[in-house]
């Protein structure tokens, strides 16, 4: 599968819209704009090209801002450094200790945190059919961020019991909000308005933990709740990396199931699809992803809600963009960690801070855009 | 979805679709299994199993780094310390380059003469805790009360940090800095600020001027609690944090707290109690709780995890302002301290933190020019 993933373009698409390209195969060629096909023996793959465009984009921007992370610091350590730590014959203890155990780590697990919560936004998005129905917005995070506190305030745990009580806490959470807002059939925007309801309740429940809790425990939950990367060691990003692989296998198979769902599940059932078994696979995947994210780095905001949003735009299509969705989360929390690092230097800000303002304040720009071209 | 679809049904399926279902269907799904799937299970699990691939080289290399000199800092001669768990911890004899990262060890280095050359910002501030403006004013900063900027700890190039509960529970936090230089922590939140005290003298290898330090404020302490005795017998006191529209109430275990109780001065029956290492939240239905014959008045900035830069100030002009607010929450114009005018206005970062023995004189002092 490597070699086909490397391999050259067999046929490329049309340039012109609607133009129809004929295939090797004899079977139905690819249609639309901007379109290429990559077929080996019997397995192809069509793609759009601008899709793919941003993608590359994506990917050199995701490496340009970690190597920036790398380089920028308080610590001074200049390029050749950094290169000597990645040798292992820096000169200097503590520049190898920078550069690989304090801002790798910290990269990785932005990159991880990012990719996660994107994938796990888009898939809540497609299977609530709701724009707004992200794991932030209807209450899964913050349910999350409940089974988490309870984990250090009540049993002061280390990192596996925090991610077991964030996902606890998660599921328990999805549980409560679907069977609120399940009446007759699939929830619709019922869900949206119960979740926002069971987030908020929740959201009192977390910070009467944080002020019941004892000093020490308590800092480290309203550390945690801000949504800092800044204590991830490699302990937290592989484990975190490890399960993040497997739940990326589950999605990987129940892919064409989500992508059939996207236009009701009659049609899905048509086209073979066990709509309600996938259902319930791919929202266990999502709370999944979302509380092994928020396990490593604290419910960092908008993320989820907003990297399906904005690859949405940029590439121009209505489907689920999960590849897109996780390297636009990726970048976010990546770019967004660098700002919360040295934005007010010396000091330190949260990341989920940041990317609360930044995914904020593009959303709105973008909603603003939209809505103002849709009046003219 | 941009490059790798959801399966859709472009015009050239759908007219498939109406000419022949099944077969059309039976296609849609092999091209989707095939491809879609595929390609987005190898492209992700790669990319996931690289990054992690990545990740553990570079932990295989970054422990070879650290292990092939880690004598790069430690300097001179060391012996051994025990920090507040009693683990044994090699510091230097005669630390030179200390860095604290949290207001009671600043607090006590400062007091036993050690000037560190890095501190954090005290609680709520963006400067050193204001009540040592005048010691502390030109240390440079390092991070915040429970954020520490590694590697500008590691820039001034420490040869000891010291740390307690009241800023730093991670452990995790810790093994980074113990890879800058050897980290001895010298409390727990909401402990006693001799025991303290004791540790860090003995990190820094003072421990006779540790003795001396306790024993003058014992000194001061009951010079003033004399005085306090006759004219304040049956008053309570209260004391009282005030951030923006909420209430906390600073109970016995707080530094102020006990300078209060080494005062012989009474609280009301419902602070009269150890509370949970920090000022205990009071809602504003129960803002009654606060009452007492005098409250102590005062309030920290805003500074915080989520926004280490937000304004507010923790002295005195701050306390006025956070008094103005007060004033608004009904019920308040009705407590027994409001309505007789014994609303003691206090320095916040003095009054409602934590912090070492300068802190406990101070508030001694202050308490002293309120009320005698």
């Amino acid at each position: 599968m490597v070699k086909h993933a490397g391999a050259k373009r067999g046929q490329t698409g049309s340039s012109g819209r609607g133009r129809s390209v004929g295939t090797g195969c004899g079977q139905t060629g690819s249609s639309g704009r901007g379109r290429s096909v990559i077929r080996l023996g019997a397995v192809s793959l069509r793609f759009e090209r601008r899709g793919l465009f941003v993608m590359v984009l994506l990917v050199l921007g995701i490496l340009a801002v970690s190597l920036a992370s790398l380089l920028i610091g308080d610590y001074g350590i200049s390029f050749d450094e950094v290169l000597a730590s990645f040798m292992g014959t820096a000169t200097d203890r503590l520049v190898a200790f920078f550069v690989m155990d304090v801002r790798l780590p910290r990269i990785v697990a932005g990159i991880l945190v990012g990719a996660a919560l994107g994938v796990s936004g888009a898939l809540f998005q497609t299977l609530s059919d709701n724009p707004l129905g992200s794991p932030d917005i209807i209450g899964f995070t913050k349910g999350a961020a409940t089974g988490a506190l309870v984990v250090i305030v009540v049993f002061s745990g280390g990192t596996v019991a925090l991610s077991l009580g964030a996902i606890a806490g998660g599921l328990l959470t999805a549980a409560l909000v679907y069977g609120l807002s399940w009446h007759r059939g699939a929830p619709g925007y019922r869900l949206v308005l119960v979740g926002i309801g069971i987030g908020a309740t929740l959201g009192a429940v977390n910070s009467l933990l944080v002020v019941k809790a004892p000093l020490g425990n308590a800092e480290m939950a309203i550390h945690w709740m801000a949504g800092s990367l800044n204590a991830s060691t490699w302990n937290e990003v592989a484990l975190t990396g490890a399960v993040l692989a497997v739940l990326a296998a589950v999605v990987c198979w129940q892919y064409r199931a989500l992508g059939a769902m996207a236009y009701g599940d009659d049609s899905a059932i048509v086209l073979g699809v066990r709509a309600e078994r996938s259902r319930l696979i791919l929202m266990f995947t999502g709370i999944m992803l979302m509380s092994m994210a928020i396990s490593l780095a604290g419910p960092i905001s908008f993320v989820a809600l907003v990297a399906p949003h904005l690859i949405k735009r940029i590439t121009r299509t209505a489907g689920t963009a999960l590849v897109g969705a996780a390297l636009m989360g990726s970048l976010l929390v990546v770019s967004s960690d660098l700002v919360a690092r040295r934005i007010f230097a010396p000091n330190e800000l949260a990341v989920g801070v940041v990317t609360g303002s930044l995914g904020g304040i593009y959303l709105i720009a973008l909603l603003a855009f939209e809505w103002r071209r849709r009046r003219q | 979805m941009p490059c790798w679809r959801a399966v859709s049904l472009p015009a050239q399926d759908e007219r498939t679709l109406r000419l022949a279902p099944k077969r059309a269907s039976l296609v849609l799904c092999w091209r989707a299994v095939s491809s879609r799937v595929c390609r987005i299970a190898f492209v992700f699990l790669l990319s996931l199993c690289g990054l992690c691939l990545y990740g553990s080289i570079a932990l295989a290399l970054g422990g070879c780094g650290s292990a092939q000199g880690s004598a790069a800092i430690a300097v001179g001669q060391t012996r051994t310390v025990l920090d507040v768990n009693d683990q044994p911890i090699e510091a230097p004899v005669n630390p030179q380059r200390v860095v604290t990262l949290s207001e009671p060890t600043l607090d006590a280095a400062l007091s036993l003469g050690v000037i560190p050359i890095g501190t954090t910002a005290g609680r709520g501030q963006s400067t050193p805790p204001a009540y040592l403006s005048d010691l502390a004013a030109d240390i440079p900063l390092v991070g915040n009360v429970a954020n520490p900027n590694y590697e500008e700890i590691a820039r001034v190039r420490p040869d000891l940090i010291l740390v307690d509960g009241t800023s730093i529970n991670n452990d995790e936090v810790i093994a980074i800095l113990e890879e800058i230089a050897p980290v001895v922590v010298c409390g727990y939140a909401g402990g006693f600020w001799q025991i303290n005290l004791r540790i860090t003298a003995n990190a820094l290898n003072r421990q006779e001027e540790a003795k001396q330090i306790e024993a003058n404020y014992e000194r001061h302490a009951a010079e003033v609690s004399a005085q306090l005795a006759t004219p304040y017998e049956n008053a309570t006191f209260s004391i009282v944090r005030w951030q923006g529209t909420s209430a906390s109430m600073i109970l016995n275990e707080l530094p102020p707290g006990r300078v209060l109780l080494d005062l012989g001065l009474k609280r009301p029956d419902n602070q009269n109690r150890n509370g949970r290492g920090h000022a205990e939240p009071v809602s504003l239905e129960n803002l009654a709780e606060i009452d007492a014959d005098y409250m102590f008045f005062g309030t920290l900035g805003g500074s915080s995890v989520d926004n280490p830069q937000a304004g507010g100030s923790a002295d005195l002009e701050g306390a006025h302002a956070a008094l103005r607010e007060a004033v608004q929450m009904p019920g308040f114009a009705q407590l027994t301290a409001y309505q007789e005018s014994h609303i003691i206005l206090v320095d916040g970062s003095l009054w409602t933190s934590t912090g070492g023995p300068l802190l406990m004189n101070r508030i001694i002092d202050a308490v002293e020019e309120a009320l005698l």
